[in-house]
């Protein structure tokens, strides 16, 4: 048995009153923006697709009238054809100090928001009822992964009253028909955006953001073949939170093509020379759901103390096949169709939506594709209908792969919820099987 | 046995004993996960529509096996639980929907590991948009070839109209017995009501038109005794269980009006129905009725609905409640509490439940505390 006290995870001082009432996009700018911007150049880059979301929330205050808000399943693309900024007002809690999630978390509870709300959207409702955050010229939501999202549309209806919300109903199936679906209700969406900011669609404007999110496919598809490659030329844990970002948010964007490049290239390189992540390699894992964003430390304890490198992840994943189409000339309903498909196939949105099997088979694709030795769901447990597929994905993933999947309980960002301290007591007798089975010593 | 004891009786059974009889004369039964599936088609296709409910499961533990109790809802856990048991090999076959997470999984579930005969899953989209209203209405059209195709039947235009008839009528009548509740002293109790509401979704739609009218007659000139209750709306709750009705009513209240699954809201509005376009008016009306929380930025309607039935019926405090992980109805005690000045009387802290009924104990000692407070 190894000894985990002696790893560093952080510790939180919950006994301060912070002031939440303050403004969160000055808060992340500021602590965030400024810390990325301090750290040594040859791995400032790996943050890159951070720095670029907060510099275009810091740019709302130049442009009140680009503000759209979008949820996070949202493809973003919508928001970038019509020259607007893309505000998800959820993802701030992702990027907000943990202290500051659990007091706004605390606010939601006083106000009567359940206590089983994630706190990804729990820890946004107490400002957006109490009016801090900004008013937005338009709302794009849609009805996917899960009921917590139908919750928080109304939330927001509640919030902006005067606003009209453009909410998009995501089909149950995968076939063509759910593509339909989704395209006219898309059509519908930029009708919405034109009445609502004044601007007007420019066709040009969205080939250009469709061939840039292609493109941004492409390059990930491409790393994503590297990373296969054992040992990892770059563990997924170590870029989770960049990679995040860039998929459900900056999609659309040249500077996440910029950034995706220099990800391929850094790859490559340390593909070619046999490099792995920080440390050597001795399994592999493939890390489904949710991660301890408040502390990321759980993955340099795994990789240190068992060798266990987290190789594919849920939200790090590419889902979306961009058609093969000529972007430069392609016409309004190609488009339509492409971005339907795109929103469709939309990292989360895609599991939670429909039948679950699908989270299934992501699944085994992953481990398949990836040679996992083992597999972690590690449970937000406010995701519902992914959480009533996990005893299934479990058992397929032992009758096909002959892998073993380990179920626990976390909470994306509240470590009052499970501890990292806790995840490691569930974790090490998994990885301890695992090194077993391999013969590895931890 | 009374009109009103048989009633009671169905809606406490799972199955009923018209259940039995309808199986009799070869007919079958198929059970509907939620209210946005339109037990009118499944009449007009000749076979019982039988809503699935949780009452008499003692456990979930077989159902936990797929669905967690750290995560999911102990309402559609319940269901699952007696469909692993056996309790529901009654069922013909089953229907599901997306009406929340825990029940479209709880579905999905149940085809997976139990494989019946039949199953068939409607989409029903949570926007009134055009286009989401047409996608429904070719949700229906599925949803009728798939039941003519396994019940080797065709659905007319005027077995549905006919279908669509009764059910209205239901409502009517539902809706006659509801407002009864507005008396000073009404003859029935809110538990009563809540099985009769019971019963309503899991007997013959023809048989419920007799025996509601039957106990209109019986009741209409009664009055209830005399004594001074605490006159309740509860607001939130899922199941069909009775329990929280009958905690109420045993510590000094009376529950007069709801907003629940199984309850007004189940009822409140009639389908509008156009025989020219069949499928897409009653799409178009189930979606158009008065919202659950499942449908989008629908809280305004309920609250209105509030509004009112807290005049109407002389509501002195309003019970919130929800089912432990229920997101859609959880986020409305949010709502509530912003406007609680607004309506006027007083509201229960939200109450968190859990369906199986095991925490009965604390149910009762906060509802007689909020009783108590509401008398003093």
């Amino acid at each position: 048995m190894s000894d985990y006290k002696g790893f560093q995870f952080k510790t939180y001082d919950f006994s301060k009153q912070l002031d939440t009432h303050i403004d969160l996009i000055d808060l992340l700018h500021n602590t965030i923006g400024a810390d990325l911007k301090k750290r040594p150049e040859n791995v400032r880059w790996l943050f890159e697709p951070v720095q670029q979301y907060l510099d275009e929330l810091a740019a709302l205050r130049e442009n009140p009238d680009k503000l759209v808000y979008r949820h996070f399943t949202f493809a973003p693309e919508i928001v970038y054809a019509m020259d607007c900024i893309s505000y998800v007002p959820e993802a701030l809690t992702f990027m907000m100090p943990t202290e500051y999630l659990c007091a706004l978390v605390d606010e939601g509870r006083e106000m009567d928001v359940p206590d089983h709300f994630c706190g990804f959207l729990g820890g946004v409702t107490a400002p957006l009822l109490t009016g801090r955050l900004p008013k937005p010229k338009a709302i794009l939501h849609c009805n996917q992964p899960c009921d917590n999202s139908v919750a928080w549309g109304s939330v927001l209806a509640e919030s902006f009253p005067d606003t009209e919300m453009f909410i998009l109903d995501n089909p149950y199936g995968d076939d063509e028909e759910g593509v339909r679906f989704a395209a006219e209700q898309l059509r519908e969406g930029f009708n919405y955006l034109e009445r609502m900011t004044g601007k007007r669609l420019d066709l040009d404007r969205f080939r250009e953001v469709m061939a840039k999110s292609a493109e941004a496919y492409r390059l990930m598809y491409e790393i994503n073949e590297y990373k296969k490659a054992i040992p990892c030329p770059i563990p997924t844990s170590s870029i989770l939170r960049p990679i995040s970002v860039a998929f459900y948010a900056l999609t659309g964007t040249e500077g996440l093509v910029g950034w995706l490049e220099k990800h391929l290239a850094d790859t490559k390189e340390r593909y070619e020379k046999g490099t792995g992540g920080w440390r050597e390699e001795k399994m592999r894992v493939v890390w489904n759901l949710s991660w301890p964003i408040f502390d990321y430390g759980v993955y340099d304890w795994m990789e240190e103390t068992f060798g266990a490198i987290a190789v594919a992840y849920h939200s790090a994943e590419p889902f979306y096949q961009p058609p093969d189409i000529d972007y430069g000339k392609a016409s309004y309903e190609e488009l339509l169709r492409a971005l339907a498909l795109r929103n469709n196939n939309h990292a989360m949105g895609r599991q939670g939506r429909g039948h679950f099997m699908t989270f299934v088979n992501d699944t085994l694709k992953w481990c398949r594709e990836f040679s996992a030795d083992g597999a972690i769901f590690a449970g937000h447990w406010q995701c519902q209908a992914n959480w009533a597929a996990a005893q299934i994905t479990k058992e397929k993933l032992m009758e096909e792969l002959g892998i073993p999947m380990l179920i626990m309980t976390v909470d994306q960002l509240d470590p009052r919820v499970v501890s990292a301290e806790q995840m490691v007591s569930r974790l090490e007798p998994f990885l301890e099987m695992l090194a077993e089975k391999k013969g590895i010593k931890p | 046995m009374s009109v009103l004891e048989r009633l009671i009786e169905y809606g406490e059974s799972n199955p009923n004993v018209e259940v039995e009889e309808w199986k009799k004369t070869g007919n079958k039964v198929l059970g509907y996960w939620c209210s946005y599936i339109p037990p009118e088609i499944i009449h007009a296709a000749g076979a019982l529509p039988y809503r699935l409910r949780g009452m008499g499961a003692t456990g979930t533990d077989k159902a936990d096996h797929d669905m967690s109790p750290v995560c999911n809802c102990s309402f559609p856990r319940a269901v699952l639980d007696l469909a692993h048991r056996g309790k529901y090999d009654f069922l013909d076959g089953i229907l599901g929907m997306n009406g929340c997470d825990h029940t479209r999984r709880a579905f999905e579930l149940w085809v997976e590991r139990l494989q019946p005969t039949f199953s068939h899953f409607v989409y029903v989209p949570r926007t009134r948009k055009q286009v989401s209203v047409e996608k429904y209405a070719q949700e229906l059209e599925k949803l009728k070839t798939g039941l003519e195709k396994y019940l080797g039947t065709e659905i007319t235009g005027e077995a549905l109209q006919q279908s669509v008839d009764l059910y209205n009528d239901n409502r009517t009548l539902l809706k006659q017995v509801q407002e009864l509740f507005k008396k000073d002293r009404p003859p029935l109790t809110g538990t009563q009501f809540h099985h009769i509401i019971n019963a309503s979704v899991s007997i013959s739609p023809v048989r419920l038109n007799l025996l509601l009218r039957e106990l209109l007659e019986e009741v209409k000139d009664l009055d209830g005794p005399e004594d001074d209750k605490a006159r309740l709306m509860i607001v939130g709750w899922v199941g069909d269980d009775t329990m929280l009705h009958r905690i109420i009513e045993e510590s000094g209240g009376l529950v007069v009006m709801d907003n629940c699954c199984f309850g007004a809201r189940a009822f409140w509005d009639p389908v509008v129905f156009d025989s020219k376009h069949p499928l897409a008016s009653l799409g178009r009306s189930y979606l158009d009725r008065t919202g659950c929380p499942r449908m989008f930025a629908t809280f305004n309607e309920r609250y209105g609905m509030f509004q009112q039935a807290v005049g109407d019926y002389r509501v002195d405090g309003i019970v919130r409640t929800r089912l432990q992980f229920c997101d859609l109805h959880g986020v409305e005690n949010v709502f509530f509490h912003k406007r609680k000045e607004q309506l006027g009387v007083p509201m229960s802290a939200p109450m968190v439940l859990d369906y199986i009924g095991q925490d009965e104990g604390r149910v009762r000692t906060r509802m007689e505390a909020f009783i108590e407070q509401l008398q003093q």
